[in-house]
């Protein structure tokens, strides 16, 4: 099947003062259209940076290599007027904190238009009757009134609603979520899921969602890319992820993540985030953590063994 | 000889703590190059100050009239003036005024801040309602004008002027002395000190006033060259110390009348007078630093 | 909005009356006769004395046959009226002739240096904020904190020395055409630029960091329509605040400029009164410079608050 994504050895690297950040180390996966695409890891995992490299919305001191295949162009080799054109266009985004991520001093209106206008998609009237539509499709009752307001007027999950308006009125192929209810009320989260979720099947976008709640991932995703200190350790189609996780920390993260109707005790998994200053070229980056580690882990990068066409797992326990 | 080996430790660990402190400071205020080279040429200009006057051969009052207009040379290393006065010790007794009356009005702002930021704070209520609304005045107002017509009123002297800069520029020293006090008051030892029996006086000179001597400092190294620019400003204007006592802004003010045929005049006294404020101006911002490293950027 | 300004204007009223009392109380105390003063000074005549019907009448203009409390009275009403009457120096005219004639003037040169300021600052900041901590950047810090700690009058002696006298590009001394307001108007304007870039740099800097910025790039903006329309937009709306005050003293500061170009503007006049001791005028003056300065941080504040959507949607619906 086609994919609209493919990203390939991926890796982005910080070059400070204080040393090389290998934030991302070479990561790769496929998301097919209209489909859902979660990437899950802790906090430093470089889930992030991974998908803000795709939009090449990092610092300067941040290098990018590997492959970014989107709709069969690397987008790696578009310069930044290429790239301006893609953003906000083809692939949109939405932020953890809709608190901070709209300007305050512009009217909604007029930053949910910015996106068609930037890209000259539309007229100014077109475009504002396209937001008003938008609004009312996200759920914002009497869309018209709240067109002419200012961000401070709107509730958290107000305000998310309208950075999934801004993200999608441009019609892109791809949408990119990086914890969009991570910072919402639990009863918010669940609508602005659904809304994502809703939208997504009615529009056909693809979706890549990053969060470090799996149980998020399993309820709204096709696919599962789980990542840890820069790495893919496993990833698979939500169904092989729930029926057969493999890798240690798939297992860890399953365990302390209250995911369906399971009764087990939560277990959370013992030590810290890896520190991606300190970590090593070679080994398994979570091998330090890992209850089932064995002397080579440490030494040598795990293998990438196939389960089935789409699940993969980086691990020495199974070879 | 040591009678009381207690007493001796105690004293020791005290002035330990002391030094620990201000060494601290001392070693973010070196961090900033800038304020120590500047430090230093304050320190060089106080010296000058205090001896040139005793070492120079001539005084501000010496007219020569065979020496008039003198370009910078052995005899007169600054050059003369339209009066055949040498420049560099009219310089000097300006430098000498100048730093007198940045410090004296400095003093006198600190002494005034105190007080009124300390009795606002300390009295709250209608008393604090009273005065901080006179503050607010005194802030909205630039300190010229009062300060113009102070100087009308209390004449020309050296210490006339280094008052009236101080009577005008004290309202920021107090709103700062007044916020100091707020927060001293609110802290659990003053609580304490207070149930123990300690009056009002004990606690502003025993924890107010050390507690405000870092930002005091930072607003008085800003202030002290302000105060000197608005003693030049008022001499520029001639409103400043009568002549022929010599002043930073009359020379500059005399010299631009020659500007012309002889820049020297104005660019001397003009140079010294840039060197010095920005000299306080860069010692402030590494007070600033030092007593404060989360502000700076 | 409405309570503010009512409390504002409270404000300035009062501290305007205490301003004249304070004046009247200190010229009041001063040294010496009026009228002795003013004949000794302001004619150059030492040893004749006035017949005492001429004292009289001269006592009777300026209000000094009646008590103290009563001429503090006359003073206020009529300075409500923008009268301050005949000035020592000048019998035949009155004050606010001699300002309505001379402030202008000054007005004019600080409205041009704070435009100059305006035109060089925004600019410089916006660079040195891109050029955030490059050689560039640490050059424009220096220099706009040279340009705010130097009066304007050592910054005039340095600029007539460099632009004039050294490179013959303006005249040094004249004034009625348009050239012989380069070099006040750039003495004024150095301080003003200094504040305006250091204001724009540090402002800009923290606002390209914030997160609606982050968005709007990746919704596809470039230069213009992120920073110029975005950022700037939110830095702009504070910098009012950074010039009102510049505005204001920079009319008082032009005493000292004025002075040592020999402009015939309301600061040569004011600084003459107080030297000569004309006492009516130094009062009128004084008075009248401590009105602009605070209705100019007045209409600056409200400026401020129309601008910025939060404060004024805020207050609107306080009432």
């Amino acid at each position: 099947m086609e994919y609209l994504l493919e990203v390939k050895d991926l890796k982005t690297h910080f070059y400070t003062k204080k040393g090389v950040i290998k934030s991302v180390n070479g990561i790769s996966y496929g998301l097919k259209r209209g489909q859902t695409l979660s990437i899950v890891g802790e906090s430093g995992s470089g889930k992030s940076v991974s998908v803000l490299s795709i939009m090449r919305l990092l610092p300067t001191y941040a290098k990018v290599d590997g492959e970014i295949i989107f709709e069969g162009n690397n987008l790696l080799n578009y310069d930044d007027r290429k790239m301006k054109k893609i953003r906000g266009n083809h692939i949109s985004m939405i932020f953890q904190d809709p608190m901070s991520s709209l300007n305050p001093t512009v009217k909604i209106g007029q930053q949910i238009m910015e996106p068609l206008l930037w890209h000259h998609k539309a007229s100014k009237r077109e475009a504002r009757q396209k937001a008003i539509q938008m609004l009312t499709e996200v759920g914002i009752p009497s869309a018209k009134e709240r067109f002419d307001q200012y961000p401070f007027e709107f509730s958290g999950g107000m305000r998310q609603r309208v950075m999934i308006a801004m993200a999608l009125i441009s019609e892109p192929e791809l949408l990119i979520a990086d914890e969009p209810t991570t910072s919402l009320d639990v009863t918010v989260q669940a609508q602005i899921l659904q809304l994502i979720r809703k939208i997504q099947e009615r529009r056909g976008t693809s979706v890549i969602l990053i969060t470090h709640n799996l149980a998020v991932a399993t309820m709204v995703s096709d696919y599962i890319v789980v990542m840890y200190g820069g790495r893919i350790v496993e990833k698979a189609t939500t169904k092989e992820f729930l029926k057969n996780p493999l890798h240690p920390y798939t297992l860890g993260l399953l365990n302390s993540t209250p995911i369906l109707k399971s009764r087990k005790s939560l277990n959370p998994i013992p030590g810290q985030p890896p520190d991606l200053r300190k970590l090593k070229d070679v080994g398994c980056p979570f091998a330090k953590r890992c209850s089932k580690k064995m002397p080579r882990c440490e030494v040598e990068n795990p293998p990438e063994i196939k389960v089935s066409n789409t699940h993969n797992v980086y691990c020495w326990l199974y070879v | 000889m040591v009678e009381n080996y207690n007493d001796v430790k105690t004293v020791n660990t005290f002035e330990i703590k002391e030094r620990s402190y201000f060494s601290i400071l001392w070693g973010r205020f070196k961090k900033n190059k800038m304020a120590v080279i500047s430090l230093y040429f304050i320190i060089f200009l106080i010296v000058v100050a205090i001896v040139g006057p005793l070492v120079s051969p001539y005084h501000y009052t010496m007219m020569d009239y065979t020496a008039l207009y003198q370009t910078p040379n052995a005899k007169h290393w600054m050059g003369t003036d339209d009066g055949g006065r040498d420049l560099a010790t009219l310089i000097i007794y300006g430098l000498r005024n100048a730093l007198i009356v940045g410090f004296g009005a400095g003093l006198v702002e600190v002494f005034i801040g105190i007080l009124i930021g300390a009795i606002a704070g300390y009295l709250g209520g209608q008393v604090d309602n009273i005065l901080m609304r006179f503050v607010d005045i005194m802030f909205a107002l630039p300190s010229f004008l009062l300060n113009l017509v102070l100087v009308v009123v209390l004449g020309r002297s050296l210490f006339t002027i280094l008052l009236a800069i101080g009577l005008t520029s004290w309202a920021g020293m107090a709103r700062l002395v007044r916020g100091q006090v707020l927060t001293v008051k609110q802290l659990e030892y003053i609580e304490a000190a207070k149930a123990l029996g300690a009056s009002n006086l004990t606690i502003i000179l025993r924890y107010v006033i050390p507690n405000s001597v870092g930002p005091i400092a930072v607003a008085l190294s800003f202030n002290i060259p302000g105060a000197m620019m608005m003693e030049s400003g008022l001499s520029l204007i001639g409103l400043g110390v009568m002549p022929p006592m010599p002043s930073w802004g009359g020379l500059i003010a005399q010299g631009s009348r020659w500007m012309l045929s002889y820049p020297h005049m104005v660019l001397f006294p003009a140079g010294a007078f840039a060197l010095t404020i920005l000299a306080f101006t860069f010692v402030g911002d590494g007070l600033r630093d030092a007593f404060d490293p989360k502000q700076s950027d | 909005m409405l309570k503010y300004v009512v409390k504002r204007i409270g404000f300035i009223i009062i501290a305007l009356f205490f301003v004249s009392l304070i004046t009247f109380i200190l010229i009041k105390s001063a040294p010496g006769n009026y009228v002795e003063t003013e004949r000794l000074l302001s004619q150059n005549v030492t040893d004749v004395t006035v017949p005492p019907e001429v004292k009289a009448a001269w006592e009777k203009a300026y209000h000094l046959d009646k008590p103290a409390w009563q001429q503090f009275l006359i003073f206020i009403a009529n300075a409500a009226r923008f009268e301050f009457g005949p000035s020592f120096q000048y019998p035949s005219t009155t004050i606010e002739k001699i300002i309505m004639r001379t402030f202008p003037i000054s007005f004019r040169l600080a409205v041009m240096a704070i435009g100059l300021a305006l035109i060089i600052g925004i600019p410089l900041g916006i660079i040195a904020a891109f050029k955030k901590d490059t050689i560039v950047d640490r050059i424009a810090i220096l220099l706009s904190m040279i340009g705010t700690s130097l009066p304007n009058y050592v910054m005039a002696v340095f600029l007539i020395y460099i632009l004039a006298l050294e490179l013959h590009l303006v005249p040094s001394i004249g004034w009625g055409e348009p050239k012989h307001y380069v070099l006040p108007v750039l003495s004024l304007a150095i301080g003003p630029i200094g504040s305006i870039t250091r204001y724009m740099r540090a402002s800009l800097v923290e606002t390209l960091n914030r997160e609606y910025i982050r968005v709007a790039w990746a919704k596809g903006g470039g230069f213009r329509e992120v920073v110029l329309k975005h950022a700037l937009r939110n830095s702009l709306i504070p910098l009012i605040t950074v010039v009102g005050p510049q505005l204001a003293y920079l009319t008082v500061g032009t005493v000292f400029v004025e002075n040592l170009f020999n402009i015939p503007g309301l600061g040569k006049f004011y600084a003459t009164a107080a030297i000569y001791r004309d006492y009516p005028m130094v009062m009128g003056t004084t008075v009248f410079f401590a009105t602009i300065v605070m209705l100019t941080n007045f209409i600056v504040d409200i400026i401020y608050g129309i601008l910025d959507p939060r404060i004024r949607k805020r207050s609107m619906m306080e009432g």
